[in-house]
């Protein structure tokens, strides 16, 4: 992970420059790919489901906008929807990707290895992580990235406005990270 | 070792660069496509006034209105050197060529590699904050990412300020 930008700021930055987005990418790459694959079950499937999220992200990348969410929060949303339609298909969606002139990547056995390993190691870190939040935090980065709810219903299910829920969420996510990269050093 | 995380950058980059390359260009191929318009219909103009009126006053040229167009600020392009690491002449030609073609500027350098001319395998060197700019480079070039590497000092000397340069090697001449 790269801690000298902020990700929302790396996002905006994004809309002109590759090397942001590229930056954007590497941070958050090996969480998309744990989050798919421990929905999915299956490194191929997982990697499929990335590599059509992040292309879906570059497209709509101008859509962000910081005020309305924290950067993770809108990229699992895309993750999101993508392991929604592809339940509902059968099939993972390349539209963002064919849109890109983006190949399908042909992933050799040691790829896949790879991937797989990749993930569980940071499955067990996410896990970890996680669990050190505290519980406000904890419930409020499970609900919005896990369980994909709006903001106003974990306002309404914790009680609070729904301007403190999506800081509690950027709290726990900003908190996520630096817990995770204090795992990495 | 080809790593999905690596390839699915470079697409990315890549991608990300070929939509920002379009962007530039084509408002300009509509301005002209516009421009042309507006001449002919301009010329069809003055034609039926010329032939419509006995007298012949000068048709009121009225100031084209130039095409509104939304400005665009690319990215500052980035300097590039291609130099080749082999005996085999013609190589660091082609692979500018070959990124010429597909948007990138004219290589600052094209030449040979006058240390190394023994060179196994192509590299893509990049000086900081460029590497995503070597990323979309070797991409184009069909050069894996393993081969892209921070910029050092025997490179930069020769590749004279650019910001990625390319050093063919004898796998391109197969």
């Amino acid at each position: 992970m790269e801690p000298d930008r902020d990700d929302d700021a790396l996002l905006v930055a994004a809309a002109d420059d590759p090397e942001a987005f590229a930056r954007f990418y590497r941070l958050h790459v090996r969480g998309v790919i744990a989050y798919f694959r421990r929905r999915v079950g299956n490194a191929e499937l997982a990697a499929d489901l990335t590599a059509e999220t992040f292309a879906a992200a570059l497209a709509g990348r101008r859509r962000f906008a910081p005020e309305r969410g924290p950067a993770a929060a809108w990229l699992y949303g895309i993750a999101r929807r993508q392991l929604v339609t592809f339940h509902r298909r059968g099939h993972v969606e390349r539209r963002a990707r064919r849109r890109l002139g983006m190949a399908r990547i042909e992933l050799t056995d040691e790829m896949l290895e790879r991937v797989e390993a990749l993930a569980d190691a940071e499955l067990a870190q996410v896990d970890v992580a996680l669990a050190a939040l505290p519980e406000e935090q904890r419930a409020a980065v499970h609900a919005r990235i896990v369980e994909d709810h709006d903001y106003d219903e974990i306002a309404a299910a914790q009680q609070i406005s729904e301007p403190a829920a999506r800081q509690r969420v950027s709290r726990g996510l900003a908190a996520l990270r630096a817990r995770m990269r204090s795992q990495e050093q | 070792m080809t790593d999905f995380i690596d390839v699915l950058e470079q697409q990315l980059v890549t991608a990300h660069r070929g939509r920002a390359r379009r962007a530039f260009v084509i408002p300009w191929r509509t301005t002209i496509v516009f421009a042309g318009a507006v001449a002919a219909a301009a010329a069809v103009v003055v034609a039926v006034l010329a032939l419509s009126s006995p007298a012949p006053e000068p048709a009121a040229s009225q100031p084209t209105q130039p095409p509104q167009t939304t400005p665009v600020t690319p990215q500052p392009p980035v300097r590039i050197a291609v130099l080749n690491g082999t005996t085999v002449t013609g190589l660091a030609r082609a692979a500018a060529d070959e990124l010429k073609r597909l948007g990138y500027p004219e290589p600052t350098v094209v030449s040979n590699d006058t240390t190394n001319q023994t060179r196994a395998r192509t590299t893509v060197y990049f000086e900081g904050g460029h590497r995503a700019d070597a990323l979309g480079i070797a991409s184009c070039l069909h050069i894996g990412s393993d081969r892209v590497v921070a910029m050092e000092a025997n490179a930069r000397a020769l590749a004279d300020r650019a910001q990625v340069a390319v050093f063919i090697g004898a796998d391109r001449a197969r």
